[in-house]
């Protein structure tokens, strides 16, 4: 009886069409099962043995995009609270600490994340210079990067701004400084002042959207920290790990030693 | 350290080879096949691993929905304090709060009611005539009697009244709230009415 | 052991690893952390719910004694016979009358209630059709249906009128049951209410024992709307959480409950600021919304910048929205501080907003030479301490180079001045010593100066410094020629001084200046040598400018300088990082602890590259005290609008009146608000001190006033003390007098002070007059003498206000306690039953009257005058 409606079920098509494959044990199932699942398509049918072998590649890769898929989730459910302007933004931070069930750990979660990511994401770096990963054919790759990690201090530089204190304003009032000093781009850089760049039309007003860290400049931090950034990230992102597999998978240890 | 690795990745080559001679198509399953519901001490710790991640998934789904239900709002509180019910004099309609809360409190001989000062017509405030005892809307010229019910203009139906109770240092509570509705029946409820003699 | 698993597993082919182990300890530690998450959430950050539970539990113990006393305080034997009146009252209700009222009321109130529900039905259909007849005309659907629809209107509303006039015509039957029930039911109704008050307090304390079981564990929280503002200088609320914890503020029962519950000591003040409303943080500072101890506190949050205010320094709340008050009468602590900050001219070195326009604290010292001589600028400099020990000029620590050089300076702009300078009065030398104490004694010199032994002023002041110079050395210091000229007019020497002139006789102020000259110093100032060249000079500018004396004092040559020390407007927003503690690491870090240790010991924090110069004042721990607690307010205000003291023109006025009695120390002698009356204990007898000057508005005409305020007269001739002219400018003397009408509530207006007087009461008002005795103390137009008791009557028209009048004859002891006029009407009974049919009112009416007549009859002479 029981052994029919398992079969039953098991033969429905709702069921079929969900689970695809079973749980078949063999090497070709595996394969399937990697290849028509969309969160792990772009991820190789075959591994190598040498991937997996975390003294050689630390799993920093791994660990990095595992912290940004936290950080997204989080991300979400604390934009349900936080509201982007200056009256309320630090407000409604305390009131997620405070008041929120979970809003402590939620945050709490999303801001050791987002060190942690930037720790992560160097070390892998550093790792994949280590081990010479960057050479041909993953030249392209290494570019991608950099990108990447470039991508990753934006982030967390547009996330230092939104609890909207004390420490929040002067990290990114020191930080965008810097931006008055760019070459060509900033008024206070080389040629600068003599392309016409004043404090109300360089790059650093772009990225303030006034001469100083006020109410426009957290909103654009905010558009760019919760849509720009993260969508351009996860489009290179795509790319970076597309190229791992079109490169011939994870670097490992060369061949000849094997 | 990386001779003895090579060493062994060596083998594991020698050895990969070995199995896939025995096995040569592997489009069905093992006949040995433990499968995920047979149980056994490896399948067992597997499970308590699944059992924990699942435990972690339920509390953090629980936690996400009461995630969103905060513990305390911002709203402009319901309810204000109006006073000592003996600041009152029997058969006033006290209008103190009328413009501050929007809200008439009478005062009859065996107790309180407070009305909401809407009019059910279009939502203006109606003036008290106590000369003529009832309320009169200015817009359309309905007509209350003391009472909250409606006798005359396009009102449809009566005055709401709304919660009125005792605090705890003795002060008249009136609660915006929650409001009494005759039409419902609702004016026999306890909340709408203070019993109180001096 | 680790390592070792690590080894063995790394010899297994990376495909036969299993990692069923692995995956289960993570899983566990995933499960765990989310164990722990929910607790920490449920329970660790949310102390506040195991303090409403223990607060509840507590209150309930406390309402159960209470029940218990109640219960053992229930009169039964009261009740007793009340329920047997009840029951005795409740048998009448058998009446057939009362059954059949009762049976129709009821009937009447179920019809009632049928007829209006039928109203309404009607009412809903009239609105149909009517919406049907809008319909049918805008849609011109023809005049048939339109008439049909409004005939339709027609009938319900025909039907509704119907129904009005039977509920109406229902109501009175109803009303007119009810009042014969009520007839019979009021003695029932009449002793349950007798029961239910014998009950009262039992089911009061019962009803609080439910209410507190049925309390919710919840936060608590009061929001004011715009209270403060963001960096940005926007407005944005103030969430304020602490009645969370702090259940029991407004409760009596706690009293001495432990915190967080304990009572607020002082519910009288919470009545204008009420926490319900207002909330905590605004006084007492903290994180609003915070919801444990230490961050609602901010005290162990070193992020926070406004931790709460420890006790001692609590009263610096009220000035973020009293800031513009010079006394608050909730705020002794901070009103002290103001007056010390006032009185010591901290404004003079330290720019401090709302001070800065106030006038230099010290005398100029331009014309210094023809007063004293280059040795007492010299030991003065360099010890005031020495001349003065509770002098409130502060001691620079100068060396004796630099005390020479400063002393070299100011000889030389005083030697310019005093070729030019002219004596207006001159002294001819003699006076009588003895007599010249009896008037420094008396005449209210000793309000302001302490003279010996005679230190009473100065103690009840309450404060370390003097408000005038101590005189015990005076004849060391000045020369009598100088003195004399200051006595008979000190606005001569000091143009801006606030020493006024007592109006002495040349023979007065020649023995005033024989005994001062007898009071001398032990130093010989004489024998000092002091270098007075030109580079010494130079030097002692210099120094001058770099101690910045021209704060407080007029110097020449430093017309143009700016205040030498730092702005501290704003010395609360400093944050501890900011502050320089110097060798004096071991000071715990707080802002507070540093700023009382800087105005204990000025200097303390000097090191060898930070020399600092601020000098060493006097002061005690009581003032440093009061100091540190105005001083802790001064954040630049960011309060609302809406929640600061609205300072209205009455305010205001107020406000400059304190000011002024104030700096002019009236307050020394006169008391004014509960405040002042300094000399008081040198006076035993309350009827010859300063008269209480908080009913002045009251109580004088506002011409009169000014007059006296210009140039005093004499009103109580038995006073030995004498009411100085203070050569006060017109603003001034409007000031004070406006202060005087707003301390009475009223306003300055031109008006006439004439009664209409009516032969009735003139005549009754002198028989009155003569029955009362009045003439035994006070005189009718004789002139003033030293033997008069009270003042002379003559000056009432012209001086009291009419409606005043009656209300000192009503009652004088709660107008000015102590004085020595009788109360003839107490409570409203007169002593001379046979006059105007022994009418008190009419009785006071008439004396008054009686008095104004005074002044009709010397009119001629008011006009000269």
């Amino acid at each position: 009886m029981l052994a029919q409606i398992k079969k039953k079920i098991k033969s429905s098509d709702i069921y079929k069409s969900i689970f695809r494959h079973g749980y078949e044990d063999t090497q070709r199932n595996r394969a399937l099962m990697v290849v028509d699942n969309v969160f792990l398509h772009l991820h190789p049918v075959r591994v190598s043995r040498h991937a997996v072998n975390y003294g050689y590649t630390w799993g920093m890769g791994g660990i990095s995009f595992l912290l940004f898929i936290i950080l997204t989730i989080t991300g979400v459910i604390l934009m349900f609270y936080y509201r982007p302007a200056a009256e309320y933004a630090y407000e409604d931070m305390k009131y997620l600490m405070n008041d929120v069930p979970f809003g402590a750990l939620i945050r709490n979660m999303h801001r050791w994340s987002a060190h942690l990511m930037v720790i992560t994401v160097m070390l892998h770096m550093f790792r994949v210079f280590l081990t010479g990963s960057y050479k041909p054919p993953r030249q392209f790759n290494w570019v991608i990067g950099v990108i990447l990690l470039l991508l990753t201090f934006l982030l967390s530089f547009t996330g230092y701004l939104l609890p909207w204190d004390q420490l929040a304003i002067w990290a990114v009032t020191v930080g965008t400084n810097m931006a008055r000093a760019t070459p060509f781009l900033g008024h206070q850089g080389p040629f600068g002042p003599e392309l016409g760049m004043r404090p109300d039309n360089d790059i650093r007003f772009l990225l303030l959207g006034g001469t100083q860290v006020g109410p426009p400049a957290l909103l654009r931090f905010y558009v760019l920290h919760c849509i720009f950034l993260p969508l351009v990230t996860a489009i290179f992102l795509a790319v970076h790990f597309w190229r791992v597999r079109k490169d011939g998978g994870i670097s490992g240890p060369s061949p000849k030693k094997i | 350290m990386s001779e003895s690795l090579n060493q062994t990745t060596n083998q594991d080559v020698v050895q990969k080879d070995v199995k896939k001679k025995v096995i040569p198509r592997q489009d069905k399953p093992p006949e040995n096949d433990t499968g995920l519901w047979k149980f056994n001490r490896r399948s067992f710790l597997t499970l308590t691993g699944w059992l924990g991640f699942l435990g972690f998934i339920f509390t953090s789904i629980i936690g996400a929905i009461r995630y969103m239900f905060p513990r305390v709002l911002y709203e402009p509180p319901t309810t204000f304090k109006a006073g000592y019910p003996d600041e009152y004099t029997v058969g006033e309609v006290s209008e103190r709060f009328k413009d501050s809360q929007r809200v008439w409190i009478v005062r009859e001989e065996d107790g309180f009611y407070a009305l909401l000062a809407v009019c059910t017509h279009l939502g203006c405030t109606p003036r008290w005539l106590s000369s003529e005892n009832k309320f009169k809307c200015p817009c359309h010229g309905s007509g209350f009697r003391k009472s909250g019910i409606n006798f005359e203009g396009p009102a449809p139906r009566p005055l709401e009244r709304v919660k009125i109770t005792l605090a705890e240092d003795g002060q008249i509570l009136i609660d915006k709230g929650i409001t009494y509705r005759y039409e419902k029946g609702e004016w026999g409820k306890p909340g709408s009415f203070l019993p109180y003699r001096g | 052991m680790f390592f070792k698993w690590l080894k063995k597993r790394r010899e297994i082919p990376v495909e036969q690893r299993r990692y069923d182990k692995i995956y289960l300890s993570l899983a566990l530690v995933l499960f765990l952390a989310t164990l722990w998450a929910v607790i920490d959430e449920v329970s660790t950050r949310r102390p506040w719910k195991e303090y409403q539970k223990k607060f509840y539990q507590l209150k309930l113990a406390k309402l159960d004694s209470l029940y218990r006393i109640a219960v053992a305080n229930f009169d039964s034997a009261r009740y007793k016979e009340l329920s047997e009146a009840l029951a005795k009252a409740k048998s009448e209700l058998q009446s057939e009358e009362y059954k059949k009222a009762l049976a129709e009321y009821k009937q009447y109130e179920k019809e009632l209630a049928e007829l209006t529900r039928e109203f309404q039905f009607a009412k809903s259909r009239s609105d149909e059709y009517y919406y049907f007849y809008q319909k049918a005309k805008l849609e011109n659907k023809g005049d048939k249906e339109v008439r049909d629809w409004w005939t339709k209107i027609q009938r319900e509303e025909a039907l509704m009128n119907e129904f009005n006039a039977k509920i109406e015509e229902l109501t009175k039957k109803r009303d007119e049951a009810w009042a014969i029930v009520k007839s019979y039911r009021t003695k029932v109704s009449d002793i349950e209410h007798e029961i239910d008050k014998l009950f009262e307090e039992i089911n009061k304390i019962k009803d609080r024992i439910q209410k507190t079981k049925e309390a919710q564990i919840k936060i608590i929280q009061v929001i004011l709307p715009e209270f403060e503002r963001t960096n940005f200088g926007t407005l944005k609320a103030r969430v304020d959480r602490c009645q969370t914890c702090h259940l029991g503020w407004n409760d009596p029962l706690f009293e001495d409950a432990p915190q967080p519950f304990r009572t607020h000591p002082n519910l009288e003040l919470l009545q204008k600021h009420n926490p319900e409303t207002f909330g905590c943080t605004p006084c007492h500072r903290g994180q609003g919304p915070a919801l444990t101890e230490g961050y609602a506190h901010g005290d162990k949050d070193k992020h926070w910048e406004w931790p709460i205010l420890k006790k001692e320094y609590i009263e610096a709340g009220c000035n973020d929205c009293h800031f513009n008050e010079i006394n608050l009468k909730w705020a002794p602590t901070l009103t002290m501080g103001k007056h010390i900050l006032i009185e010591s001219g901290c404004y003079g070195c330290h720019g401090i907003d709302g001070y800065n326009d106030f006038p230099k604290v010290a005398p100029s010292l331009n014309n210094l030479l023809v007063k004293t001589t280059p040795g007492w600028i010299y030991r003065w400099l360099l010890s005031p301490r020495e001349y003065l020990p509770h002098g409130r000029m502060p001691d620079f620590k100068l060396t004796p180079e630099e005390a020479e050089a400063i002393t070299a300076y100011l000889v030389k702009i005083g030697q310019d001045s005093m070729r030019n300078w002219q004596y207006q009065f001159k002294y001819q030398g003699g006076g009588n010593p003895a007599r010249g104490k009896e008037l420094v004694e008396n005449i209210g010199c000793l309000g302001c100066h302490a003279v010996g032994d005679n230190k009473v002023v100065r103690e009840t002041r309450g404060l370390n410094y003097d408000i005038a110079p101590e005189l015990t050395k005076v004849g060391s210091k000045v020369n009598p020629q100088w003195l004399y000229d200051w006595l008979k007019n000190p606005r001569h020497y000091l143009p801006n001084t606030k020493m006024p002139s007592l109006r002495l006789t040349d023979q007065e102020a020649s023995d005033i200046v024989a005994y001062l000259m007898t009071l001398k110093d032990t130093v010989d100032y004489a024998s000092i040598k002091i270098d007075y060249s030109e580079s010494k000079a130079e030097q002692g500018l210099r120094l001058i400018k770099s101690y910045g004396c021209y704060g407080c004092h007029d110097i020449r040559g430093t017309e143009r300088e700016t205040k030498v020390s730092v702005d501290i407007s704003d010395f609360a927003r400093k944050n501890i990082e900011q502050l320089d503690f110097g060798y004096k690491e071991h000071l715990p870090k707080d802002r507070l602890v540093w700023l009382a240790e800087k105005l204990r010991d000025p200097r303390g924090y000097s090191t060898e590259r930070i020399q600092l110069k601020m000098p060493q004042f006097n002061f005690t721990d009581k003032e440093i005290k009061a100091l540190v607690t105005l001083i802790a307010s001064f954040k630049k205000n960011e309060v609302g609008p809406k929640y600061v003291q609205t300072f209205d023109k009455k305010r205001k006025e107020i406000n400059e009146g304190r000011r002024l009695t104030l700096w002019y120390n009236c307050i020394n002698c006169h008391q004014i608000e509960e405040q002042g009356g300094y000399i008081h204990p040198m006076i035993e007898d309350p009827g010859l001190r300063p008269p209480l000057l908080t009913i002045e508005g009251a109580k004088v005409q506002e011409p009169w006033l000014y007059q006296f305020l210009k140039n005093p007269s004499t009103i109580r001739p038995w006073f030995k003390l004498r009411m100085p002219t203070f050569q006060l400018t017109d603003d001034e003397i409007t000031a004070l007098i406006k202060y005087f009408l707003g301390l009475s509530n009223q306003e300055f207006k031109v008006r006439s002070y004439d009664v209409p007087l009516e032969q009735k009461y003139v005549s009754a008002g002198k028989v009155l007059f003569d029955r009362l005795q009045c003439l035994k103390c006070h005189t009718v137009g004789s002139g003033l003498s030293a033997s008069m008791l009270a003042p002379n009557l003559d000056l009432a028209p012209t001086r009291l206000k009419p409606e005043w009048v009656i209300d000192w004859l009503r009652d004088p002891q709660s107008i000015q306690p102590g004085t020595n006029m009788p109360t003839f009407f107490y409570e409203g009974t007169t002593p001379v039953p046979d006059v105007l049919d022994g009418n008190a009112n009419e009785q006071i009416r008439a004396l008054r009257d009686y008095i104004w007549t005074f002044a009709r009859r010397r009119a001629p002479n008011l006009v000269n005058r």
